[in-house]
């Protein structure tokens, strides 16, 4: 059996591979496409390490076919950032100290961003509820949750 | 003279001695004039920590010691995190 | 030392590899892609003891797209040594089996073949065509099973107790005062017994590496580690291997907590990319981190405490059982230091066994044994003070150590602030706070000792006034911070002027792993130092310039400033100096290597307000305080950082995480939906207090900070239990059915 054929957009810009029908989407953007940012954690879409965006739908690709992708949008954390500039999220991550050993920061971003394109000013039960299918075992979530609820504001454009 | 306090368990190796007091500039003196007097003990304590007045050196055999330095023989230190 | 005025130590600067990590530009142990990789995965045992009587790899060899199948044969064999004593110690052996099984596999998933092909689908669906006849033995699935008189015996030629094959690995005792006659003194007396669960440490990154064959011999691994040096030696010794022909590059790593002071994947990826003469890459599936690499022990604690009407401790009694799975090594000498340790009990005996079963090896996890007799004795400690209508801080605060007590280990303590911990956290509002409906209060102490163990750093000052500090511990936490704060310190420039970077073990000296809360304290010392002999090496250049001896110049605050004969010269700032570095004698580089003691243990109180649902048994953390000793704070958002992920790691050991077996030893939850860690909707904030009380021995007093927040919280949230259900839980995980059950047989 031959490989698939799949052209798609990630992160904006357009972009094919080559498949196998079993492959997931967290593998072929990992092993094909060379986008090392989506992390896998446990492939069984429990710990959110490989959170990626499909048609502006927050999905783990570990469970996402890449045949799948076939003429839909895919963002990754690679795309959060636009040219030289981090994105609030990203800033505020960094300000906060919301990361330590930083495996599980692309993947909260990348739901973060989720969480804010919804709902611009979630509370901090709202941002701990969204933000429950990304595991964290260093932070115990404090500062990760502050620097969400900081960058919300930001990008409400009031005073952080 | 160095004054050792031995643990418990360690007292078995030197006929019941709770403490001694050894003259000895250096650990590895130290250790060589116990397996000495208490054959029995020779080479047990080689990989212990050692407490020296109450830091525990894990390679601890070319510490110096005071003269009036309290030591402890026991269990390496180390972590996880 | 503590009334030095810092100028950057105790900042908040961004951390320096920041940006690679929001960017996912960072490189962890799966990162690692060569040109011509193959892809290597491991064939496990089915059975949880069992000889092997014969392995057929033959369907795997001849599968398209397989270029080597290795089994235990193919690897040296490496004899069983223990090297160390009782409480610690290491026996290459038993990694070398635990790494691929020989001739025996001791718990369900031990490595027992490895292949290596194309794509990783190839490589796993070889495995599975790998046949293997087993002769199943008994399995020793838990404590009492391996003690009982008619155990299997996992290992008869190496652990014999009473002149008799045991499954009993070792035995530590430490004993003090008159046991049985103080326990007739005292006016109350608490005996309990305890269990607590095998839990892993839960790191979100999988075990992964690439490893490189070169020509000439020379091995070349990138992997997820907490020390390269570590695993240079480890795989030389696993492997019979000259080290000098093994260089190790650390990658970023995606969180150890001790679990990845070890190796498992990296000798087998070794002899894969040896016998097919391409780079290999191996990477656990989260189902086999959880099956074959190390978790901590389940226990079993027994103790018993004494006490005068008034408080005062007379009497403890404690015994430990640990697993320590299938080959010798929990960490009973640890839990058996650490478990009464906190107070004065002027008679005391600690007993603590090592056991062998056929579970996973145990690997080191943050302060390792430490919370399992915390757990214990804090909970005792608790119902103590029920009983003698003490409140519990105070009860503690009447028997705390503090300088110049003897620790039932040996030692006295020096400059130690438990007593400042508990203090603080009576004063603090959460203490006092009122409680709502079925909500409960608890708080415990407990302690881990920071490791010395050996560092190295080098710090180069380049012709831009900039500065590189190079160390050999990966970052795990946010040390790269902290390195650059404490040259940024010493020089005298801004931190965002000073470049930390990790080496490998060819690039940086020798240094120990990062762990055992030594980071900051042992390599910052050896910074330190080699920051000051840059300083050293700046003034002389100043004194070259001003044409006068090194003695008239004083460095302060990135300045050199003149004295006596050169008294009258302008201040000379470090980016003036800094071009003139050629001229003055050449390049700015200073090193400096420490093995300093293990010092200045950090002590902390935690507080926890817990609500259970009587419906559900569901509990909730409501609230929770943690207040720590961390002797200064170098980098305090990564302190408050540590105090808060232990704490989250404890909370979930008390109220959900546990290794379920079933009856033939098999885990039955071998990933993140049942393995049930804590999410960001089961915790409020964490509230940190930073107590600072100076470690004597570290220039700007430093404490290690990573283990200690793990160790309270067990107690700490089972005493809110109580306090919340009136039921004493002696059996973790507290979930919601063991809740139930207990609130139920209770009526409460």
């Amino acid at each position: 059996m031959g490989k698939l054929h799949i052209e798609t957009q990630i992160n904006g810009e357009p972009a094919e591979f080559l498949c196998e029908g079993h492959q997931s989407l967290l593998e072929v953007l990992r092993d094909g496409v060379g986008l090392l940012g989506t992390k896998e954690g446990c492939t069984t879409g429990d710990c959110g390490a490989c959170s990626v965006m499909l048609d502006g739908r927050l999905v783990p690709s570990c469970l996402v076919l890449a045949a799948e992708t076939e003429g839909r949008t895919v963002e990754t954390i690679e795309g959060v950032a636009t040219g030289d500039q981090l994105h609030p999220i990203q800033q505020k991550f960094l300000e906060h100290a919301a990361l330590q050993c930083g495996i599980c920061t692309p993947g909260l971003i990348v739901a973060t961003r989720a969480l804010l394109e919804k709902n611009p000013n979630p509370t901090e039960t709202e941002a701990r509820y969204f933000l429950a299918g990304n595991l964290c075992r260093c932070t115990g979530y404090d500062k990760i949750i502050r620097a969400v609820l900081d960058a919300a504001a930001e990008m409400r454009g009031e005073a952080g | 003279m160095a004054r050792i306090i031995f643990s418990s368990a360690q007292r078995d190796w030197v006929d019941g001695a709770e403490t001694l007091e050894i003259d000895a500039k250096r650990v590895a003196d130290l250790l060589n004039a116990l397996y000495e007097r208490f054959p029995a003990l020779a080479g047990r304590l080689d990989h212990a920590a050692v407490a020296i007045d109450g830091d525990i050196y894990n390679d601890a055999r070319f510490q110096p010691l005071r003269t009036d330095s309290e030591v402890h023989f026991m269990g390496q230190v180390a972590g996880g995190q | 030392m503590s009334k030095r005025k810092f100028k950057y130590v105790g900042t908040r600067p961004i951390r320096p590899d920041g940006v690679e990590k929001v960017t996912g530009r960072a490189n962890y142990g799966a990162d690692i892609m060569l040109p011509g990789m193959l892809h290597g995965a491991i064939a496990r045992s089915e059975h949880a003891h069992a000889r092997i009587v014969r392995i057929d790899t033959s369907a795997a060899e001849a599968m398209d797209g397989v270029r080597a199948v290795l089994t235990g044969a193919d690897f040296p064999d490496i004899p069983n040594q223990w090297m160390g004593d009782d409480e610690g110690g290491i026996d290459f052996g038993a990694i070398a089996q635990n790494c691929m099984a020989r001739d025996r596999v001791l718990y369900h998933g031990h490595a027992l073949a490895a292949v290596a092909a194309t794509t990783t689908a190839i490589a796993q669906e070889a495995c599975r065509r790998i046949e293997v006849e087993y002769e199943v033995l008994p399995a020793v699935m838990d404590l009492d099973t391996a003690l009982s008189p008619d155990a299997t015996i996992l290992h008869p030629e190496a652990h014999v107790r009473d002149g008799q094959p045991s499954n009993i690995a070792t035995k530590i005792v430490y004993e003090g005062g008159e046991l049985d006659d103080a326990f007739t003194q005292a006016d109350v007396i608490v005996e309990r017994e305890f269990k607590t669960p095998m839990v892993h440490q839960g790191y979100i990154e999988p075990h992964g590496c690439t490893v490189r064959f070169n020509e000439d011999g020379k091995y070349t691994i990138w992997c997820s580690t907490q020390g390269a040096f570590g695993v240079q030696m480890f795989a030389a010794m696993v492997l019979g291997l000259d080290p000098n022909l093994i260089k190790c590059v650390p990658t970023e790593i995606g969180g150890g907590f001790g679990g990845k002071t070890t190796i498992y994947l990296e000798p087998v990826a070794m002899l894969l990319a040896r016998h097919t003469g391409r780079p290999v890459r191996m990477v656990m599936t989260r189902e086999e981190v959880f099956r074959a690499s190390g978790p901590t022990s389940g226990g079993q604690v027994r103790v018993k405490i004494g006490a005068k009407r008034d408080g005062t401790f007379v009497a403890g009694d404690c015994e430990i059982t640990l697993e320590a799975g299938a080959f010798r090594g929990s960490p009973a000498g640890a839990a058996a230091m650490t478990a009464l340790s906190s107070y004065r009990f002027p008679s005391y005996r600690i007993q603590s066994y090592d056991v062998v079963v056929n579970k996973p090896k145990v690997a080191a996890y943050r302060a390792p044994g430490a919370p399992i007799s915390n757990f214990a004795v804090e909970s005792c400690i608790d119902e103590l003070s029920r009983e003698l209508e003490i409140d519990p801080i105070e009860l503690r605060l009447q028997n705390a150590v503090e300088e110049g007590d003897r620790a039932p280990y040996g030692p006295v303590f020096k400059q130690i602030g438990l007593r400042e911990t508990l203090e603080q956290a009576r004063a603090h509002p959460h203490y006092s706070a009122p409680l709502g409906e079925n909500q409960g209060r608890g708080i415990a102490c407990g302690f881990w000792f920071n490791a010395g163990l050996q560092s190295s750093a080098i710090v180069s000052v380049n012709a831009d006034g900039s500065a590189i500090v190079r160390t050999g511990n990966p970052d795990i936490g946010g040390s790269r911070a902290s390195m650059a704060i404490m040259v940024a310190e010493e020089i005298g420039i801004p931190v965002e002027r000073v470049r930390p970077m990790v080496g490998d073990t060819e690039s940086v000296g020798y240094t120990d792993l990062t762990g055992g809360s030594r980071v900051t304290f042992a390599t910052g010392m050896a910074v330190i130092e080699a920051s000051q002999k840059v300083v050293l090496q700046l003034r002389e250049r100043a004194a070259i310039i001003w044409g006068v001896e090194v003695d008239d110049v004083r460095w302060e605050d990135g300045v050199a400033y003149g004295l006596n004969a050169a008294a009258d010269q302008d201040p000379m700032p470090l980016h003036v100096v800094a071009p003139q570095l050629r001229t003055t004698g050449g390049p700015v580089v200073a090193s400096a290597q420490v093995s300093p003691p293990a010092a200045g243990p950090g002590f902390a109180t935690h507080i926890c307000d817990i609500e259970v649902d009587p419906e559900t048994g569901r509990s909730q953390v409501v609230r929770y305080t943690t207040v720590q000793d961390a002797g200064k704070a170098v980098h305090p958002s990564y302190v408050e950082g540590q105090m808060q992920g232990g704490a989250a790691q404890g909370i979930g050991w008390a109220l959900n995480e546990e290794y379920v077996w079933d009856e033939d030893g098999k885990v039955e939850n071998p990933g993140f939906l049942d393995y049930r860690m804590p999410v960001a909707s089961d915790l409020p904030m964490i509230d940190t207090v930073i107590v600072e009380v100076p470690n004597p021995i570290h220039p700007y007093g430093v404490r290690g900070v990573g283990e200690t927040p793990i160790v309270p919280p067990l107690a700490t949230v089972a005493n809110a239990m109580r306090s919340a259900t009136g039921v004493r839980f002696e059996q973790l995980p507290m979930s919601p059915p063991r809740v139930l059950a207990a609130t139920d047989e209770t009526g409460s």
